[in-house]
This record gives C-alpha cells, structure tokens and sequence, in this order.
C-alpha cells in the first residue's frame, strides 16, 4: 500500500516540465561555479566546490524541498484535489508518509544533481575521488528530510504554505545563522554546514560572507548536527503524520 | 448503510447541518435542497471528510471519519469541479484505483470496465484540462465507481450535463441501484429528482424537513392552490375555458403578454384537461409552466404554512 501511494506520488511529482527546469537551475548552479572558479583562480577548486556548496546548494536545496513538500498536501487543498486522497481506503499516516517520502527522494536527487554540476565545473571528473562529494550527497538527503518534513508539518497548519516556506528557506536560513548569541540553533543550515567536510576557504567578505552564514563564529558539531537533523526529519515526520490523522483536510474554499 | 442520529455540524458560528437523524439504505435516495442548505456537508459528514459537532454518523456501521473500512466500500463524486488536469481521464482513473485497493492485474480491465459505463471509453486519452464540463462530471463518476463500491454518493453530478448526458447518467445510476448498490444524489432541481428516485431527503437551512417518498412532496405541492401560466394566441378563449372546470379558483388574462394564469387545486386534473384543450377546442397553447411546482414552493409549505 505504501509502496502504491509512494509511486503515484512520485509519478505525480516528476513530471517532464518540472524536471526540465530543475535540472535547468542545477545546471545554472554549475555554470556559476565555473564562473566563480574562474575569478577566484587564487583558490584550489575544492575550496571553490565547497563554497558553491554552501552558498548556492544549500539554498537550491532549501528551496526544492519547500516547493516539493507543500505538494504532498498543501498544494491538493489549494487546488480542490484533497477529497480524491482522504477518501481513499488508505489510512491517512500511510497516505501522507508516503508522498512525504516521495518529495523528499525528489528533492534530495535534485540537490545531488545540484552538487554533482557543481563538482564537475570546478573540480572536474576528479570530484567523485573527493570524499567531501559524497559526505554532500549524503548531506543533501538528511538536509531534504529535515527541510521536507518541516515544510511539510507547516503546510498542514497554514493555508498558502508556500509563502511560509520560501520566506523560512531564504529570509529565515540566511539571517538566523549569521545573528549574534544562540539563535542560530533554530535553523537548520548551521547544522547542515557543521557536517560539511569540504576545505574552508582562508576569507569570506561581502555577501558570501552573508550567505554562508559566516558573520558570527558560530560552529556546531558533527555529532550534534546529526542528531538535530535526524531529530527534526523524525519529529515532524511523526507529528505530520498524526496531525493529518486527526484533523479535517477539506478543499481550502469549503473550509472557509 | 448510512445513519445520522441527532448530528450537527457548525462552521465557527453558522450552522452547516442542524440535529439530522435518518437513515439511508439500499437503491437510490435523493438529497434535495436548494444552494446553502446544507447538502455538501452532509456528504462530508458521510465521506468522513469532516466529523459532526455533535451526534453520531455512521456508515456500514463505523464511524466514517479517516476510516480506510467505509471507504473500500464507498465511492464518492465530489461537487467540486477539480482534478490533476495534466492526466488523461483515463490515467487519472487508472491512479484512483490502485489508490482504491484495485490489483495492478484488474486494474487495466476495471478502469476500460467504468469508462464503458459513463460513455467515456474513446475519449479518455485526452489531458482532462481539454474537457467539457459533462466529460469532467463523466470522469468524476468513473473514479468514484471503479472500486466496485456498495455506495456510491454523488454530490449534484448533473451539473453541466446536456439533456442526453443527463439521460445517460441516470440510467447509470439505475442500473447501480439494480445491482443492489447504494445510491445519494444531491440535487438543487425538484424535476431532476423525481426523474432518478420516489426516495428523498430534504434539507433546507440544515435541517431536515422531510424525509421518505416523494410522492408525499408531490401530493403537499398538489394540495396547495397551484398556480400554471400559459402562453396563448387568443388568451381569451382560452381563459374562458379553463374558467369552466370546477377545480379552477381563478382565472387572469394578461392580453399584453399573451398569458393566462389559473390557479386550481388539482393539477393533476388540469394537466389532463390541457391535451383535450388543444387537441378538441383547438386551442393553441405555446407554453406552459408553473411557479408552484418548484422546490421553493416547497419549502414555503413546510415551514411557513404557505
């Protein structure tokens, strides 16, 4: 059953235009590595990969899971479709774990074509021998578990969750890291950052700086970076599911 | 199959459904109610969409909310018109039924099964967003029956349906009904109903007014002085007949218009009379029709003693 839900969810997820354009903005993401390979020539290409990775991944990530998360529910109440899933003979956990799981195999495998471009632009073919590609793509997949299943819970809560979501992945993930004091625990990227493994840059100025959340000295740890994100992917994960099992989903119109 | 013991449901402070208790059984049953009286809830209530304020829905005998059980055995055609519109029909009905519990091996023979049954088999191919209104209500009723459900509920499905659509689509649900299924319709259109059931609930501001045959309906419409107006080329004469039957109360003749209006208190008999009217007195009678004779009028009985 589950398996029946995840497939359809996926068919419905991937569709070519869709994919085209995402694949398009990785490509993009590639392309400006290149370019920013070529104005930072005093830079080893590795350095260039990690904070293409940081600045412009991440975010490509952030932004994949909030457009993909706010389809398992969100978007189907917005559109009327709601009622042709919760009156299925497919309980409501199942139903929505599995298109949950569905976005976030999609986001995850378009933020590792985001890496993947990345790597080949500034590194080349020799990224696959470099142990920081495959920590990023094991990276991007906890990265779009705990983005997804967040996204996911807000739009359970709120009507227009997109907005929310993009407003989190880039007014929220950019400012909160780079604030003074202990705020930055509240986002996700620090914790994302913390388990990069890629050589740091000697300097980061100006809007990079921003960007990559590098105002403060802030550092978090590998293991409890790894707890928080599995943490937030399983919480609400398991609050989504319960949340949907509970309360009334009708087409947004009939609910006001 | 379907029981509401005292059920209410509220939106905030506006009540949606108030203290209904019925019950639904087998063949085809009618909800009939005009926009606002509370029929789309009272689907929702039984499609487990949404859960009473308080009383008690039951549907096979469980509690429909978010429940997988009532919903193997139940089909549901929703109001709104709101589909994947990038899938063909036909793909947008395969996906329902694998969602609906139907193996991939019946799923193929089941999907060409329903579109056969709404006349939609050669015309499926096609993205949804290309369809007309009568295909999309077509589609609607294919998803809701490709599980081979007990009950099916259809929320006002003859919305947009041309006369022969309209047709075909009550023949289908008869023959669900002969199968032995379940059958509620909604419907804001008296006429419509008394074409598909004699079976009806009535609604009106959320309560349930009546309940039972339609004939009842039809005879506490007939039972009231019934006004029918007619359109004729010489009223006159035509006034000066119908003021000749016992039943007719009064006769007015708006020579402006054409028009004659009599109200009698046994339709039935005039209705009987007209054919003799036109086809002996050679009378010509261009058209007919009765402001009674309309659910409103109904209402107006039942709750104002009009």
């Amino acid at each position: 059953m589950i398996g029946t839900v995840y497939k359809s969810a996926l068919r419905d997820f991937i569709r070519p235009g869709r994919i085209v354009v995402w694949v398009m903005i990785s490509l993009i993401i590639g392309l400006i590595a290149m370019v920013w390979m070529r104005l930072s020539s005093k830079q080893p290409p590795l350095v260039v990969y990690g904070q293409v990775i940081e600045v412009f991944v991440f975010r490509v990530l952030a932004l994949v899971s909030a457009i993909f998360s706010t389809m398992v529910i969100s978007q189907e109440l917005d559109q009327k479709t709601i009622v042709y899933l919760t009156t299925r003979p497919i309980p409501r956990p199942v139903m929505i774990g599995a298109r949950m799981l569905a976005s976030m195999t999609i986001s995850a495998l378009i933020a590792m074509i985001s890496v993947l471009f990345a790597g080949l632009f500034t590194v080349g073919p020799g990224i696959l021998g470099h142990a920081g590609f495959w920590n990023d793509l094991v990276l991007m997949a906890l990265g779009a578990s705990a983005y997804g299943a967040l996204f996911v819970f807000i739009g359970l809560l709120l009507n227009k969750a997109m907005i929310y979501c993009l407003l989190f992945a880039f007014g929220w993930e950019t400012f909160v890291p780079n604030m003074p004091g202990d705020l930055f625990y509240v986002s996700i990227y620090p914790y994302l950052k913390g388990l990069s493994v890629n050589p740091e840059p000697e300097k980061v100025q100006g809007f990079f700086r921003v960007m990559s959340g590098s105002l403060q000295e802030h550092t978090v740890g590998k293991p409890l970076s790894v707890i928080i994100l599995v943490a937030i992917a399983v919480a609400f994960s398991l609050l989504s599911l319960y949340w949907f099992n509970k309360h009334e989903y009708v087409a947004r119109d009939d609910a006001d | 199959m379907i029981q509401f013991s005292r059920a209410s449901r509220w939106y905030g402070e506006v009540i949606g459904l108030n203290d209904i208790s019925c019950e639904i059984g087998p063949g085809v049953t009618a909800l009939l109610g005009q926009n606002g009286a509370g029929k789309s809830t009272m689907m929702k209530l039984i499609t487990g969409q949404m859960r009473p304020t308080t009383g008690e829905v039951r549907v096979f005998g469980e509690t429909p909310f978010a429940n997988p059980n009532v919903y193997a055995r139940m089909g549901y055609c929703p109001d709104v018109d709101s589909f994947p519109e990038h899938l063909s029909g036909r793909e947008f009905v395969r996906r329902m039924g694998l969602l609906s519990g139907v193996s991939k091996q019946a799923i193929k023979d089941r999907t060409e099964e329903v579109l056969t049954l709404v006349g939609m088999v050669d015309r499926a191919d096609k993205p949804v967003k290309g369809y007309s209104k009568g295909m999309r209500q077509r589609i609607k009723l294919a998803q809701a029956m490709i599980h081979d459900p007990d009950f099916i509920l259809l929320d006002e499905p003859l919305n947009g349906l041309d006369p022969i659509g309209r047709r075909e689509f009550m023949g289908v649900l008869q023959q669900l009904a002969d199968r032995g299924k379940g059958v509620l319709v909604s419907s804001h259109i008296l006429f419509e109903v008394e074409q598909m059931t004699r079976s009806i609930l009535l609604l009106h501001r959320g309560r349930l007014l009546a309940a039972g045959d339609l004939s009842n309906i039809r005879a506490l419409i007939d039972s009231h002085p019934h006004r029918i107006r007619m359109e004729s080329r010489d009223p006159r004469a035509l006034a000066a007949k119908c003021a000749g039957f016992g039943h007719v109360l009064s006769v007015k003749v708006d020579e402006a218009l054409d028009e004659v209006e009599i109200t009698t208190r046994k339709p039935d008999e005039f209705y009987d009379a007209v054919m003799g009217m036109v086809l002996d007195d050679g009378l010509t009678i261009t058209a007919m029709d009765s402001p009674d004779n309309n659910l409103e009028s109904v209402y107006g009985y039942l709750t104002e003693g009009r």
